[in-house]
């Protein structure tokens, strides 16, 4: 592709040299000492030619076609890039090998941004062509080929109000790795785990309006948004055999398989309006502190397993458990706070009625509501030049957790510590989560080494380890060695 | 005696004054342009900034810049709000476009190099008069302009959130810009001159269009460009607001 532009940069930098050489006798607009001055006798610089060498001329042509990017255009970029995953336990099995073409673009329908008269209509959209065999050999969960948009979106701002409708990802939360406010996307069951500390979610349909409020005093900016989910979207149930399938599933599907019950289809939200979810932020800033309250109503994105008992061949009664999605409501708070060289975050929601496992297994319908209180306090901070430090602590308490099945008390661990070297090109270190509670953790040391602008050469080692009925333990068959190289345009 | 004064230099804290108040604009938009060129390879960054001045003396400043270039950090947009006072705390915020995530950050980072270029952090952001220390250590002619040669000196309660123990800087006396900025490292020895020019009276107010940062001991060096320079559009303040970064 660059290539192909170097006639056209050669065309642009000879007449901008033309251009500059006719223009020098009449200027009179250089300084004397300007060091890049145009042609003063005794400018020791002035013939410094390096703002005339090529990039910095062609630049400055891109550079005036950018400021133009809100007013009616288009702009396409994207990536290709190769990731892949082999397990390296017992099993040394590539569990992924997607091959990506990623494109997304942006643009301006029109745009004002004059007091008084602010008006901007945007758009945005996302997608990848996947290539994915090794993953496709596992499960249904893959097609070795898939075509997918990711965000399409159009945005309205104006002064005080700005709309947003359309495939969008949506994050409230401000914590690291863990956010209990993050209710919104849910996660990609495809895909989960996009590091030893963060999972991959998925865009939702939604409807978003950011309402500015009259500011005064010492509060800096004041936000009331708020966002309708027309049909709730939640986790879909990994496929058997997925890489991602969670012990507690396969034990299910081995006990169908057994004739020990049933196991009914996931029940997903599909009512429009019906299976509606909506979300209220008040969002504030002020002396340094964000902060925001939360609202949400929807449905939740793991599912719960409704059991009832059915009559089979023979007469027999077997229990029959299906994945459900009941509604629940939360409200939390949240806030940053940078102070010196620390940034501090944190997070606490209450989802009173939350639905959750009973241990019972005669229990109908098998699942009960509690009140739940989660939490996120953290704090990142950078030493000496580039030493990158975050850790977040997370609790989640549950009332009357004596009777639950998997859920109890939980508390743990986020971390990630990185710097940089070789002229800020690599970026290595390690990150992580740890359960204090059933004694799992991840554990990845990571690099990521930027070759120019274009490519991106990652690799990193990602560890579960833990009690096989735990979060992280369950996983330690999936041990992996990630190697991604990326190439962007 | 009154000749004396007549010809009396002002002191290096004046002159600084003065090189504060030659951008008075109210707000400005331009185009910055970064190439570092390591060797044979040459690095290269747009961004498109925005800037509006606040307070009652027009001191305080909200900058937003939203970069362009590399493809890879496209759309990445960094929100600023630093004041005057030196008691108080910038606030800033990032937009990560692929995580979707408008994320509050602290001054942690300003040591640290602006996108792998030979600029650090804190050599782009707005830096108040007073939190240096000011000597005007003489005059020079520089590239064939009188200088005032200021040495200018982090106030100690600083020192610890800055790559340099102190920083010449030669000043023309024209125009109240400088022409050249020598950074010196924590031991004392010289790290990387910074020459400005590409001098520009736009809309009434001179204007550095030019700039080369070279590091002599990496053998690398940044030209820093900006063009598409306007002052006084009368920018919207919702421009300057969190609400503002997403995509």
């Amino acid at each position: 592709m660059d290539a192909a532009y170097w006639p056209i940069r050669l065309l642009v930098l000879a007449l901008l040299m033309a251009s500059v050489h006719a223009q020098q006798p009449a200027s009179g607009m250089s300084l004397p000492g300007d060091p890049f001055g145009s042609g003063l006798e005794h400018d020791p610089f002035a013939d410094e030619p390096i703002f005339r060498s090529l990039p910095i001329e062609a630049a400055e042509k891109k550079g005036a076609e950018t400021l133009s990017m809100r007013q009616p255009g288009f702009d396409l970029r994207g990536h290709l890039e190769s990731r892949n995953r082999l397990r390296i336990g017992a099993d040394q099995k590539l569990i992924s090998t997607r091959q990506r073409l990623w494109l997304e673009g942006d643009g301006a329908f029109l745009s004002d941004t004059k007091p008084g008269n602010f008006l901007q209509a945007r758009f945005f959209a996302s997608g990848a062509l996947d290539v994915d065999p090794a993953a496709a050999d596992l499960s249904d969960d893959h097609d070795t080929v898939r075509v997918h948009a990711q965000e399409v979106f159009v945005t309205l701002d104006t002064n005080n109000l700005d709309v947003v409708l359309g495939r969008k990802m949506l994050r409230w939360g401000t914590g690291d790795g863990i956010n209990p406010l993050d209710l919104i996307n849910p996660i990609d069951h495809r895909d989960p785990i996009a590091s030893g500390r963060a999972d991959t979610r998925v865009p939702v349909v939604l409807g978003q309006a950011i309402l500015r409020l009259p500011t005064f005093g010492s509060l800096q900016e004041a936000t009331l948004e708020g966002v309708v989910i027309p049909l709730a979207q939640v986790n879909e149930l990994n496929a058997a055999g997925s890489a991602w399938e969670s012990r507690a599933l396969r034990e299910l599907r081995e006990a169908e398989a057994q004739g020990r019950l049933l196991l009914g289809s996931q029940q997903e939200p599909d009512e429009f309006v019906d299976d509606v979810e909506f979300g209220l932020r008040l969002a504030v800033t002020f002396s340094g502190w964000d902060l925001a309250l939360i609202g949400f109503y929807g449905h939740i994105d793991s599912p719960v397993f409704a059991r009832d008992r059915v009559v089979v061949s023979g007469g027999d009664e077997l229990s029959r458990l299906t994945p459900i999605h009941p509604s629940f409501h939360a409200f939390g708070i949240n806030f940053a706070k940078g102070l010196d060289r620390s940034t501090f975050r944190g997070e606490l929601s209450i989802k009173p009625d939350l639905p959750v496992m009973l241990s019972d297994p005669s229990a109908m319908p098998g699942y009960a509501r509690r009140s739940v209180i989660e939490g996120v306090m953290g704090v990142d901070r950078t030493f000496g030049t580039n030493l990158y430090t975050n850790l977040q602590y997370f609790f989640t308490y549950i009332e009357d957790a004596g009777d639950l099945a998997n859920e109890r008390h939980d508390h743990g661990m986020t971390y990630e510590v990185h710097d940089l070297f070789l002229r800020d090109d690599l970026k290595a270190g390690v990150r992580g989560v740890i359960s204090f509670s059933d004694k799992s953790w991840t554990f990845e040391p990571y690099a990521e080494w930027s070759l120019g602008d274009d490519w991106l050469l990652a690799t990193s080692l990602l560890v579960f380890e833990g009690p096989e009925d735990s979060r992280f333990g369950q996983f330690t068959a999936n041990d992996m060695l990630n190697v991604r190289l990326r190439y962007s345009f | 005696m009154f000749c004396g004064l007549a010809h009396a230099e002002p002191s290096g804290r004046d002159i600084m004054l003065k090189v504060d108040e030659v951008d008075h604009s109210r707000d400005t938009t331009m185009m910055s342009m970064m190439v570092i060129e390591r060797g044979d390879m040459k690095l290269v960054r747009r961004m498109k900034q925005m800037t509006k001045q606040y307070g009652d003396n027009l001191k305080d400043e909200r900058s937003l810049v939203r970069f362009v270039e590399p493809a890879d950090v496209h759309g990445t947009s960094y929100l600023t709000w630093s004041y005057d006072d030196p008691q108080r705390e910038d606030d800033m915020w990032v937009y990560l476009p692929a995580e979707s995530l408008v994320r509050r950050i602290s001054g942690g980072g300003k040591k640290g190099a602006f996108m792998r270029s030979d600029m650090a952090n804190e050599d782009i952001e707005d830096r108040a008069v007073d939190d240096d220390i000011h000597t005007l250590i003489g005059s020079e002619n520089v590239a064939g302009a009188d200088c005032f040669v200021i040495e200018s000196v982090p106030r100690p309660e600083l020192k610890k959130d800055t790559n340099y123990s102190k920083r010449v800087q030669f000043i023309r006396k024209d125009i109240y810009l400088p022409v050249r900025i020598d950074y010196f490292d924590k031991r004392g020895k010289l790290l990387k001159i910074g020459t400005h020019g590409g001098f520009k009276q736009i809309d009434g107010i001179w204007t550095i269009t030019r700039t080369i940062v070279e590091t002599p001991r990496r053998k690398t060096r940044t030209l820093f460009q900006r063009s598409d320079i306007v002052y006084n559009q009368g920018l919207d303040d919702a421009l300057f607001l969190q609400s503002n970064l997403k995509r």
